[in-house]
Formats: structure tokens, sequence, C-alpha cells
């Protein structure tokens, strides 16, 4: 699924000195795997989630999406596989606010191209939304939602195109226990639907759960840890 | 292909409901203004045009005046020099670009009487040409002949507040009056006519063939007016000069000296009684012009405020596929969404203007649907050319910046 060499990322903050996030990293993930980075803040774990969710582009090194180069791809080619094979779960949900779950968890159809029947896109994003426990919420406002509901209708919406691939930023990180659990809960199943899952976090609890567990250094790989399951 | 969804921009806009009154009203009342403004001096053109129209019959004609640069408003026998004589009017009807000339001898003293009744209209001695010249109309009995004029006959027609006047329960034709003691019989009544310019009475007035008050009434010579009609409709200029130059060289006036004669152009005088009241709508469409500048500003700043506000949704929406076209076309949307609001607003206003303008004008309202369609679509440029700094601030955010937030 993801395959990257000696990836590095160097960042110029003003005048001063460039800091180095990732110094060329390597690492493979196969499809259906279920990783944890984890790590320190300032390890550079979120700057190798936006590079591998394409949000971002390494300094130097390879990344092989599926097979294909995507290092030197254009904004609008990288636009394209964020909207099909990508999605995305944040720390702080990112809803829009006085927009219905059902109206969030559409938004990625957008970015589709070719954009489905208004009817249909309705018809899944509900689907979407009962698969995530949320179905009778479908009408709800985020502020009318807890923080677990809010992340689960962020994986609803991450889950609309059917992409392979979901990266998830800290997801249980501003949920409480149960409902964090709940949540990991349901990358778990998906990643046993058979899709890919990338997750950061600094909880050694959550990533425990996950299938590996790769913890980040000064921008290179420290540890790899094999799930005791 | 549809970053751009209409219901989701609307409820964008309607986020910050007070925000986006602030961003719509500049727009919104430049346009109403403008169209009230133009509204009201389109009524005051047409009723000045109207009066002055109504005066002169028709507006290709020529008005020839005695005396120079001092002859202002109504002329009289008792106010012109006597240097316009009807030789010059004749010599002014062999001119090429003249088609006729009326002549006119005119007096405001003269008391005219009915049996025990007194009444002081305008006397206008004319020729046999005025009515049908003016395009005016008898409401009743017969105008001059050319026979009549000949014979300088003592004969009248009255306007309708001069019939009000002396014939109240009569019949005035047939009818003999006195003007300053010399009975006239009573040939016509003409239609009337209304008001002329600042509103008098257009209808006080008595004709009597111009040979007539020249020779039998006044005794004066020369004419107070000759209204020379233009033979191809709107060449007025040419025709003034023509004319200019025969009455100079009939005067035989130095090179370098002045007229003694006045020429006036009717439309002229029209454009510029409708010029004064335009001065007031450019005062108000330079107001409206501000209002649209500040609404453009106010755009501008409030909506690179709500994409600094935003980022978040920016940063998701990149995430979720968006290119940085897509989110700038959403923004230029939401832009034009603006626009479109402010367009509506605005219309309403001009509308409720337009109204209130033609009530208070007592004339007819006229919807200036092209001027509307032009505004509108000038304000809806303008929005979106408004959007287009916030629009390009969003789509160059950096997702991860944006999701940062």
């Amino acid at each position: 699924m993801i395959e990257i060499d000696g990836i590095e990322k160097t960042y110029r903050r003003g005048s001063g000195a460039p800091v180095s996030a990732l110094r060329g990293l390597s690492l493979r993930i196969a499809r259906g795997e279920m990783v944890a980075i984890r790590g320190a803040s300032g390890s550079g774990k979120s700057s190798l989630l936006h590079i591998l969710g394409l949000l971002d582009v390494p300094s130097r090194g390879r990344y092989r999406l599926e097979g294909a180069d995507v290092g030197a791809a254009s904004d609008r080619e990288r636009s394209r596989l964020r909207a099909r094979r990508i999605g995305f779960v944040f720390q702080s949900f990112h809803l829009l606010p006085r927009t219905t779950a059902l109206e969030n968890v559409e938004v990625p159809t957008r970015y589709l191209g070719a954009r489905p029947p208004q009817a249909a896109v309705r018809r899944r994003a509900a689907s979407m939304l009962e698969r995530v426990g949320l179905g009778p919420r479908l009408r709800h406002y985020p502020s009318e939602l807890s923080g677990g509901e809010q992340q689960r209708v962020a994986v609803a919406r991450a889950l609309m195109n059917d992409p392979p691939l979901l990266l998830a930023d800290e997801p249980t990180g501003n949920l409480d226990a149960a409902a964090g659990a709940a949540v990991l809960d349901l990358l778990l199943e998906l990643r046993a639907e058979g899709r890919t899952v990338v997750l950061v976090t600094h909880d050694a609890v959550v990533a425990a759960r996950a299938q590996r567990q790769i913890v980040l250094r000064d921008g290179l790989i420290a540890e790899e840890i094999p799930c005791p399951l | 292909m549809s970053p751009v969804n209409a219901s989701l921009t609307l409820r964008s806009l309607r986020r910050h409901p007070r925000r986006m009154a602030a961003m719509i009203a500049g727009i919104a009342i430049a346009i109403g203004f403008l169209l009230t403004v133009d509204a009201a001096g389109d009524n005051a053109r047409r009723l000045t045009m109207a009066q002055v129209k109504n005066m002169l019959g028709t507006f290709d004609t020529v008005l020839v005046r005695p005396g120079g640069g001092k002859t202002r408003g109504m002329v009289s026998l008792s106010n012109v020099p006597p240097t316009l004589t009807f030789a010059d009017a004749e010599a002014i009807a062999g001119l090429p670009a003249v088609r006729q000339v009326a002549e006119l001898q005119n007096a405001f003293d003269v008391d005219v009487q009915y049996r025990d009744r007194q009444h002081t209209p305008a006397v206008f001695g004319v020729s046999a040409n005025w009515l049908a010249l003016r395009g005016d109309s008898l409401a009743r009995g017969q105008f001059f002949t050319p026979a009549q004029l000949a014979a300088e006959e003592r004969a009248a027609v009255l306007g309708a507040d001069v019939v009000a006047a002396l014939f109240p329960n009569e019949d005035p034709l047939g009818g003999t009056v006195r003007l300053g003691g010399v009975p006239f019989q009573v040939q016509g009544v003409l239609a009337a006519r209304g008001a002329g310019p600042g509103g008098f009475s257009l209808d006080d007035v008595i004709l009597i063939p111009v040979t007539t008050a020249s020779r039998r009434l006044f005794n004066r010579d020369f004419l107070t007016m000759a209204v020379a009609q233009v033979r191809a409709p709107g060449e007025n200029a040419a025709a003034l000069a023509a004319i200019r130059q025969r009455l100079r060289e009939r005067h035989h006036i130095a090179e370098a000296a002045l007229d003694d004669f006045t020429l006036t152009d009717p439309s002229a005088v029209a454009a510029q009684l409708a010029a004064v009241s335009g001065r007031l709508a450019s005062i108000l469409r330079a107001a409206a012009l501000i209002a649209l500048g500040l609404g453009a500003v106010a755009i501008i700043a409030l909506m690179v405020l709500g994409v600094s506000e935003r980022r978040a949704e920016i940063g998701v929406r990149r995430a979720a596929g968006a290119t940085r076209g897509d989110i700038l076309l959403q923004f230029l949307a939401e832009a034009g969404g603006l626009g479109a609001c402010a367009v509506a607003l605005g219309l309403l206003l001009g509308a409720a203007g337009i109204a209130g303008m033609a009530a208070w004008q007592h004339q007819p309202a006229r919807w200036p649907w092209r001027e509307a369609a032009a505004l509108a679509t000038a304000a809806l440029v303008l929005a979106v050319g408004c959007g287009l700094l916030p629009a390009a601030l969003a789509a160059r955010l950096d997702p991860v910046a944006a999701l940062r937030s």
C-alpha cells in the first residue's frame, strides 16, 4: 500500500536555521494493515502523516502509494488521490459548524470530479452514518453532538468516497476514555473490512491495539513493535 | 464537477447575519440610489420638455427675437427694440434651411372687454401660419385666413381662460370683444393647452391677425418674435447659423460687432432646464458611487476575515480532495452569492424609489429594465471581483497550516 524510502522533510521558519522533521525515514505498510505511529511531540509523526496523506510533499525521498510514485505529483493529482484513495480523521474533528451531520458527511463527494446524483449521495451519507452508529442523528448539528459522536461523524465523512487508506491524527486525543475506545473500535472494524489504517497517537494504550507500532524519535524510526496479540 | 453548492454557499453567508448585511448594504444602496435618482431625473426631464414643448408647440424651430444679449425671458412690444421687421421675417423665410416663418407681435398690457367684463390676457398678433406651425388646434370656429391678414380684419381667436373670464355663460363665437377699445369679432376658440414652464397658463391669450395688430391696434411696425420652422427636423443648429448670417447682413452689423438680435434653439433651452435638475442627481450619483466603494471594501475586508476564521474548513476540504481551484471557486461563488443578495435588495430599493418618485412627481412610473440589468451585472462582477483577493488567499493556504488551527 505504502512504500517510502529515505524521506526527509526540512522546514524553513522565517530566517532561522532550517529544522529537520524527518531525516531519511523508510517505511512499508501493507494493504489491510493497521499501524500506529507514536512519538513525543516534535518527533516528526505529524509531518510523516501529512506526507503520507499527500497534504505535504517531502523535501527528499521517494513515496509510492499503491505502486504509483506520487512524490512529484501536481496539486491537482494529489487532490484527486486524496479525494478517492485517502480518508482523514483529525484530533479536533473539524466538522463544518451549522451544517448537519449528513451534509458534513457529503462534503467529500464534491471533490470526486464527476459528482453522483444528490439522491445517491444522500443515501450513501445516511448509510455511512448508520455504519458509525449515528443513524438516529442524521440531521443533528455538530453543536448538538457529543465529542465522540462528532468524531464518528468525521469517520463517516472519511469513509464517504470509500478510500482504501484511512489516516487518523490523534483521533482519540480530544475524547474521554469511553468515547475514545468506541472510535478506536470503529477503526479496528474498518481495518477488519480490509482498509489500511494509519494512526498517529502519543497514547501507548491506543497504540497497543494496532497491529504494529512505530515509534519515531528525531525524525527517524526508533523502534518497531509488532502487535502482541 | 461541482465543488460549489448553492445551499451551502448561502448557509455560510447566513452564518454571520450582521456581517452579511454590512457586505451587501453598500452595493444594495448604490443600486437603489442610482435607479431612484435616474428615474427622478428622467421624470423631471420629461416634465420640463413637455412644458417647453407645450409652450412652443414644436422643437424644430429657431426663435428670433430683437435685441442682443440683453433679451431675456418673455418679450413684448414694451420691452424690445424695434430692430426685427416684417421684411426680416420674409428674408428668413426665403432661406433654404427654413420651411416657413410665423410672425408675432405681442403685448401683456392690453385690457380686453366684453360687455361689463374685463380681463387682461396676453394679446398675440400672429400670422396666418401660426396655428399650423405650432401644431395647435382650435376647439371651435375658424383660424385667420391669409385674406383676413391681408385685409387687416379685426378678428380674434380666444384662449380657454379668456373664454372662461369673458364668456362664462355665453357662446363666444360671433361675439365682439374690445381690445383697448377697438372692437374685434370672435371667430374661434383655441383648444386648451395647460401649463408651460414654471406652470403658468398657456390658455390666457387672445390671438389677432398680426397685420391688424401692427396697423390698427399697436401702431408698431416691428415684431417681438419670429418663429422660423426648420426644414429638416433636428438640424436646428445649421438653420440657426444661416439665420444669423442673413440677419447680420440685413442689419449691416460689422464683423466685430455683436448681434442686435437673439436666436434661440428651443431644444437647447429645454436641455438646459433639464440639466438644472441634473445637478442634484449628479451629487446623489456620487453618493451612490461612494456607497458602492464602501460596499466593495466591506466585502474584501470581511471576506478576508472569514477566510482566516475558516482555515480549518479550508484544511478539511483540501484533505477531502479539494484542489486550490476548488477552494478559489467556492469563495468566488460566495462573493457571487453576496452580490446576488445585494442586487436583489438593491433592485427592491430601486423599485420602491422609482414608485415613490413617480408618485411625488405625478408621473407614471417607468421601469428602466435595461439600466437595472446593467447595474445588476456590474454589481455581480464587482462582488466577484472583490472576492478575488480573499478567494486567492484561501486557495493559497497551505492545507497543513490550515488544519493546525
